[in-house]
């Protein structure tokens, strides 16, 4: 029951909140609290999914091939808990983050639908199903980046816009040709039946997907409308899409090629290896050419992307487990530096690093909160990002070229962090910044509160540790037919 | 044979949407959108095999459907694409009506920022 | 300029069409009709509405705002599922039973109420496009 209400709740929310279109007051309170509820959905179907293993719900009564059926393994429905949680953060800077004239065209709904979608994405088990959510995403995203309509958000919009149109296209018409090559479209069947239709016809399949998703992940030939879009929206919206969105499009390619197509992995993996390590390195180096912090950001995030899908280029439980470790600390680590670039841009109205400068003295609290996030980007110990990070060279012996580029990476993530933190917090105040208030709580608060759990998490990673190991079990059979030893 | 005069016009649409989406004016963006997107639904009508005048409806005095019938999951699939492909173009249309009242040109060229412009104003919102 | 030809039509069929749009709602389930049918000829009553009378009177015909009108019917849709939950079944299943009416037993359902909400986004978000495009 947990498993619906997890993607039910954001979208009686967006009901509710579009009935009351006309009443402004409230809203914000209804958001918080209903995202509070979406963050509860999510814990308990966390918790259920540890105690009892799978948890699944076919909707509507009817059984699995005919129907749909939601299925949260331990995979899913850590994604889900984290992203209701990220969910909740975002609503709570939300509430200071944007004007009225947003709220008053339908911010809020369209925000629950984004959450709706996102968490229906990760637990449905039927692949027109995940199309269906990703559209849901797809729309709201688009009207939620050019909520505001000046000039930039256009620009942005229009850049955000066609590459993911094209991406749902893409998505469709593999849709079209793995029913027509299976005739199913559950998970679990397609699982079964891939294995015996013709392998070229599967590796076909598995390539239109592979690009379909990886646009929206933003892989290395296709990637380049995020950095030209993520830096328009408002911080909350910029916060949640890097935090999320870009993860989904990687769920969805590890949930394709981990489980419903494995055997057609060996055909599409040398391409995989390339586009990953291209957009490590092209990511990187990307973030040390922009003086915007936004877009130093946006860059980043492309060039830490490709470490996930280290679990599905050496087939092994131990690179599965630390890529997913990867991935859910990226998402925390993602969310909060937007936060806290959000709060930097409070404070000094600015974003390009050039003119920002000495807020290691006015805003020492800022720095500590900003540097936990920092450090663990780059993966320096004790800090959270480190513990995945030594997994991740751990399993990319077996791929001398995904090691090289992990090294590369995080040297080239240090240097870009280096260069904007003595920009701007070591250096004498450069620009007469404006006197604005002291910073708002509903926006230091989300922040600092992600800092703690990372903190938290770089202390006692223990326990995650094992929660990502057990979750690489599931993806047995993928290890087995690739070759994996273990 | 229907099947290949079939894929040979889904491929005419697909190559003629994609090529007008990367046109310069907005409203050629548009038209290609639609395009791609009729191809698209062409692509999943196909894969559910062409079958003619066999609606899929249980005779009188059968228990189940006798076998050449058409597909109807692939017809209820392209439904729901025709939709979300309808909501989607709509946004883009008023998108594309919104930019132009905003930068009072069609062409896409028009709405590149020149990179010197880069550092003088913040460009993000808050 | 508003024809009074039309005005004086209209106060003949509006109700007719908001009757006819009932009666096809709910006789969807079987038979042709349906949500979605049903919710375009009100709309298209509501329509009627707007070119012969304005847009004042539109308001004043649609008591409440019609995206709010959308988001009730949203609210009641996805409500809907809920009652499965009472009898151990999942989320949407259709639960249906015989209700004695004056006519004759006859069966109502959770779809019903499926359907009802549809119905209420549909009249929502038509009356509020030709409400925009009437600018």
């Amino acid at each position: 029951m947990s498993v619906i209400f997890v993607v039910l709740i954001p979208l009686l929310m967006a009901a509710i909140l579009v009935s009351l279109w006309n009443v402004p007051k409230g809203r914000k309170v209804i958001a918080i609290i209903g995202s509070g509820a979406h963050a509860l959905a999510g814990a308990w179907l966390l918790t259920t999914v540890i105690q009892s293993g799978l948890v699944t719900k076919n909707i509507s009564g009817w059984i699995p091939p005919f129907g749909i059926e939601f299925r949260a393994d331990l995979f899913s429905a850590t994604l889900v808990a984290l992203a209701s949680f990220i969910g909740l953060c975002v609503t709570i800077y939300v509430h200071s983050n944007i004007d009225d004239e947003r709220t008053n065209f339908g911010f809020h709904p369209l925000f629950f639908v984004l959450l709706g979608g996102i968490s229906g994405a990760f637990v449905t088990a039927d692949l027109f199903n995940m199309f269906v959510w990703f559209e849901c995403i797809l729309l709201s995203s688009f009207v939620l980046l050019g909520l505001g309509g000046e000039k930039k958000q256009l620009r942005g919009s229009l850049n955000y816009v066609i590459p993911n149109l094209f991406s749902s296209m893409l998505f469709l018409t593999g849709l079209g040709l793995i029913y027509g090559a299976t005739g199913t479209l559950n998970m679990a069947q397609l699982a079964e039946r891939t294995a015996q239709i013709n392998p070229s016809t599967a590796a076909l399949v598995t390539v239109v997907f592979v690009i379909a998703f990886g646009l929206k992940a933003a892989l290395f030939p296709f990637f380049s409308w995020l950095p030209n879009s993520y830096h328009t929206p408002p911080t909350a919206v910029a916060a949640l899409f890097a935090g999320l969105l870009t993860k989904v499009g990687i769920y969805a390619i590890i949930r394709f090629v981990g489980t419903i197509a494995p055997t057609t992995a060996s055909a599409v993996l040398p391409i995989l290896t390339i586009v990953c390590v291209l957009t490590i390195v092209i990511g990187s180096i990307g973030a040390l050419a922009h003086t915007s912090l936004r877009k130093i950001l946006g860059y980043l995030l492309i060039g830490h992307i490709a470490f996930m899908l280290l679990g599905l280029i050496v087939p092994s439980q131990a690179s599965m487990a630390a890529a997913y470790f990867y991935m859910l600390n990226h998402i925390l680590v993602i969310t909060c530096l937007f936060f806290f670039v959000g709060i930097i841009q409070w404070h000094t109205g600015q974003i390009d690093i050039r003119k920002i400068g000495g807020l290691q003295a006015k805003y020492p609290a800022l720095a500590i909160g900003m540097a936990i996030p920092t450090l663990s980007l780059i993966g320096i110990p004790p800090f959270s990002g480190f513990w995945p990070k030594i997994g991740l060279l751990q399993a990319a012996t077996d791929s001398p070229i995904f090691f090289a580029s992990i090294i590369f990476s995080s040297f080239l993530t240090l240097l870009a962090m280096a260069k904007v933190w003595m920009t701007i917090f070591w250096r004498a105040e450069v620009t007469e910044a404006p006197e604005m208030p002291p910073c708002p709580t509903t926006k230091a608060l989300p922040a600092y509160l992600l800092a703690a759990v990372i903190l938290l998490i770089s202390v006692f990673p223990a326990p995650i540790a094992d929660l990502t190991n057990r979750a690489a079990k599931e993806f047995a059979p993928y290890f087995q037919i690739n070759g994996g030893d273990q | 044979m229907t099947e290949l005069a079939v894929a040979i016009l889904t491929g005419i649409l697909f190559t003629t949407g994609v090529y007008l989406l990367l046109e310069r004016t907005m409203i050629k963006f548009l038209i290609g959108l639609v395009l791609l997107g009729n191809a698209t639904n062409l692509v999943v009508f196909t894969c559910a095999r062409l079958v003619r005048g066999a609606p899929p409806i249980i005779p009188k005095g059968e228990k189940v459907l006798q076998p050449p019938f058409a597909d109807p999951l692939g017809q209820a699939l392209i439904l729901t694409a025709i939709v979300i492909s309808f909501g989607v173009l709509a946004f883009s249309m008023m998108l594309i009506r919104r930019t132009y009242d905003a930068i009072g040109s069609d062409d896409v060229e028009d709405l590149i920022e020149p990179l010197s412009q880069d550092p003088t104003e913040p460009e993000s919102a808050l | 300029m508003k024809s009074i030809l039309l005005q004086t039509i209209c106060r003949f069929i509006i109700p007719f069409l908001l009757v006819l749009s009932v009666f096809l709602l709910l006789r969807g389930h079987n038979e042709p009709g349906g949500g979605f049918a049903g919710g375009l000829v009100a709309a298209s009553s509501f329509a009627l509405i707007l070119l012969a009378f304005g847009k004042k009177e539109l308001r004043i015909a649609m008591r409440f705002d019609p995206k709010s009108i959308a988001g009730i019917g949203l609210v009641i849709a996805v409500l809907s599922g809920i009652p499965a939950f009472f009898i151990g079944e999942p989320y949407l299943k259709a639960i249906w039973f015989m209700l004695p009416t004056p006519l004759g037993p006859t069966k109502v359902g959770t779809p019903v109420i499926f359907d009802i909400g549809v119905y209420l986004v549909v009249i929502g978000i038509t009356v509020s496009f030709l409400e925009d495009m009437d600018e």
